[in-house]
Parts: structure tokens; C-alpha cells; sequence
């Protein structure tokens, strides 16, 4: 038990901060994703035995944090009135594209998790689909769908 | 712009959005993420016993003692408090938060100890009651603030451990007061206020803010 909590620890350290990072880019909201993350490490935690083995334990995070966010999503919809509904106050990177940035978050959840794994964290489209429990041409899919999105609303992906 | 190319430029792009966060950082300590999947994990259990009428001891991770003893094993370790039983029959409370005392009294009662647990306030039975009998239920030197071993099996039948713990920052967290009590007896319980600088282990004595009670009101 000490063992697995030492591990657990050096990878909590070693991750949390990227994680928190990666999904904050993805949901634009602080608060939100430091509570997305925190739920994701969580669920690490409880399995443990299985993130441990994990090829790709800190994308296992980032995409369990991107679920979660899902189902929140879900919850509040749910939960509020449609009037508002409306995403909380975003964050937006200093220097970055923010329009790119704007369509990455507004992408469907699934493509936009394809994207972030495989931009994020440089997953093959094998490990991607290894992670997300869908065949490989599922993945491609969805990132051509997500790709051709983006290339409708980035000017400069026309060129 | 072909998918390739379109990849590497948002790569260059989400990346660069995520090293320019180096002061966002993730402020909870990895106790605190363990200690919320043991809340998960408790609270899952206990709906279920709730919902399915099974014994609560699945809930509370309770199994069956080593071969020739009934003694449960109980390991319910929340965030506000941990119940865990040790090989040697004693039981180890540890309480950092005073929160959900009725279901610590529940748990404790799984590991086999009756209990009263008032979070705020000191109650005691008949002044002058059994408080001599504590030695053997709580050692020689009991642990101070939350913290507590307690033998069961020293504990009269008939009879229930009153455990009461107040916040006293000013002696590095809790206070404490133990007593024995007669099952269903009246108590009389205090906020200890002025007392609890003493700090002390005995039942407090009734005061200016006594009141009684039923166990029952627990």
C-alpha cells in the first residue's frame, strides 16, 4: 500500500500541473478545469493498478478530466435554464491564436479529444483509438471531421 | 493546408498555449486526491447498504475477524475523521475535522465501540459518574486533541464511551473530554467555553452553558 501510494504521489507531482494545463487550454475555464483535473486524478487513484500499467498515463488524465467535463456539461444543462447556458467566463492565453484556440474548444467532444491527444500528447492514431475504446478508423474520423472544422473557421488553413 | 501540416500547426499553437501557463499550477496535495476517492468510495458504499437494505459493515469496508474472534475490522478513513481497528482488538479514531459525528458514532459502533460523539460540546452522565474507568478503555495517557485508542472490550456492558471534542486553536487544534455513560441515560453536556483551556480529559462539569439531553438526540 505505501508503495502504491508513493507511486501515485511521484506521478500526481510529476503531472498535475501539465494536465491542469492541457485541459484548461481545452475548457477556457480555471476553476473548471482544476476541478475536471482533480476528478480525473481521483479516478487514477482509484485505478491505480490500471493507470499505473497505462502507456500513457498522463493522457489517460487529460482524457478521463475531458469526460468529465462532458458529463458536467450534461449535468448543467440539465440543472439550469436554457438562457443560461451560456459557457462560463473563458480564459484565453496571452499570444495565442485566440480564434484557433475558440474553434479547438467548440469542436464535438469527441473530436475535440482527438485533437488533444494527438496534439498534446503526440498519440499515433492506434493510441488514440487505444484510449478512447473506439478502432482506429473511428479516430481517423473524427479527426478529419475536426480538421475540416477547423479549416472552415482558420483562415490561414485554407492556404 | 494538408491534415499534416494542419496538425503540426496546432500542435505549435496548443502548446505554446500551454507553456505560457507556468504559473498555473494544480494546488491540492495528493493526500487530498486520495482522500476524496476514500470519501467516494465510503459514501458509494453506504447508498448502496442504504438502498439495498444490506449490512451497513459493507459499506464501512467491515470484514469478518480472524478465524476465532468476532471482532470486526473497520477501516473507514474520510476526510474529517478515520475509524480503523488494529490487530490487537484496540480501535484508532483519529478526528481532524469536527464533521458527520452520527456517522462516526455508526462507525465506531460497527468496530465495536457503543459510543456518544458531540463535536462542540463535552456531555457526561451523573457528575463523578464511571470517569475511573476510563483507564482501561483509554490507557494510561490517552492521546490528546482528536486522536483516541479505545478498547472495546473494556468498555461495561450497558454502558457508552462519550467522546466529545472541541475546536481549541489556541492548543494546536482540539480538546477533548471523555466519560462513561449509562446507555440511554440523561447526559448533561456544556460547551466547554472557559474550560477548554484546561484541556483537560475529564467530563466537563456543568456550566453556565449545561443543558441535558437523551443519548437518543444524537
Amino acid at each position: 500500500m505505501e508503495q502504491k501510494r508513493g507511486e501515485f504521489a511521484e506521478f500526481y507531482a510529476a503531472a498535475k500541473d501539465d494536465c491542469l494545463r492541457i485541459v484548461l487550454v481545452s475548457v477556457g475555464d480555471r476553476q473548471l478545469a482544476e476541478d475536471l483535473v482533480a476528478e480525473a486524478f481521483t479516478r487514477a487513484w482509484t485505478s491505480w493498478r490500471t493507470v499505473r500499467e497505462h502507456p500513457a498515463p498522463r493522457a489517460w488524465v487529460v482524457r478521463t478530466a475531458l469526460n468529465a467535463h462532458v458529463s458536467w456539461w450534461r449535468r448543467r444543462r440539465r440543472e439550469v435554464p436554457l438562457a443560461e447556458t451560456e459557457s462560463p467566463a473563458t480564459w484565453q492565453p496571452a499570444g495565442v491564436d485566440d480564434a484557433l484556440v475558440a474553434a479547438v474548444r467548440a469542436l464535438p467532444a469527441r473530436q475535440r479529444e482527438v485533437i488533444v491527444l494527438r496534439v498534446f500528447f503526440d498519440l499515433d492514431t492506434e493510441a488514440t483509438a487505444a484510449l478512447l475504446g473506439v478502432s482506429p478508423g473511428t479516430v481517423g474520423v473524427h479527426l478529419h471531421r475536426a480538421l475540416g472544422t477547423l479549416r472552415t473557421q482558420i483562415p490561414s488553413f485554407l492556404d | 493546408m494538408d491534415d499534416d501540416e494542419m496538425l503540426a500547426t496546432l500542435r505549435t499553437s496548443l502548446t505554446g498555449a500551454r507553456d505560457s501557463l507556468t504559473d498555473v499550477r494544480l494546488d491540492r496535495s495528493a493526500d487530498a486526491i486520495r482522500a476524496r476517492a476514500r470519501g467516494r468510495r465510503l459514501r458509494r458504499s453506504l447508498a448502496v447498504a442504504g438502498a439495498g437494505g444490506t449490512a451497513l459493515g459493507v459499506g464501512l469496508a467491515l470484514t469478518a475477524g480472524g478465524a476465532g474472534t468476532s471482532a470486526p475490522s473497520v477501516h473507514v478513513n474520510l476526510d474529517a475523521w478515520s475509524v480503523n481497528t488494529l490487530s490487537n482488538g484496540l480501535v484508532y479514531v483519529d478526528v481532524r475535522e469536527l464533521r458527520e459525528p452520527a456517522l462516526l458514532r455508526q462507525t465506531l459502533a460497527r468496530a465495536g465501540v457503543p459510543a456518544i460523539v458531540t463535536f462542540g460540546e463535552f456531555c457526561a452522565g451523573a457528575p463523578g459518574g464511571d470517569t475511573a474507568n476510563l483507564q482501561p478503555v483509554l490507557g494510561k495517557s490517552p492521546l490528546g486533541g482528536g486522536k483516541l485508542t479505545v478498547n472495546p472490550r473494556a468498555i461495561p456492558a450497558g454502558d457508552e464511551l462519550s467522546i466529545g471534542i472541541v475546536a481549541a486553536p489556541h492548543q494546536g487544534g482540539f480538546s477533548n473530554s471523555f466519560a462513561l455513560v449509562k446507555d440511554g441515560s440523561r447526559l448533561t453536556c456544556g460547551n466547554p467555553g472557559a474550560e477548554s483551556g484546561k484541556g483537560g480529559k475529564e467530563p466537563a462539569a456543568p456550566g453556565g452553558h449545561a443543558k441535558t439531553k437523551t443519548p437518543s438526540a444524537k
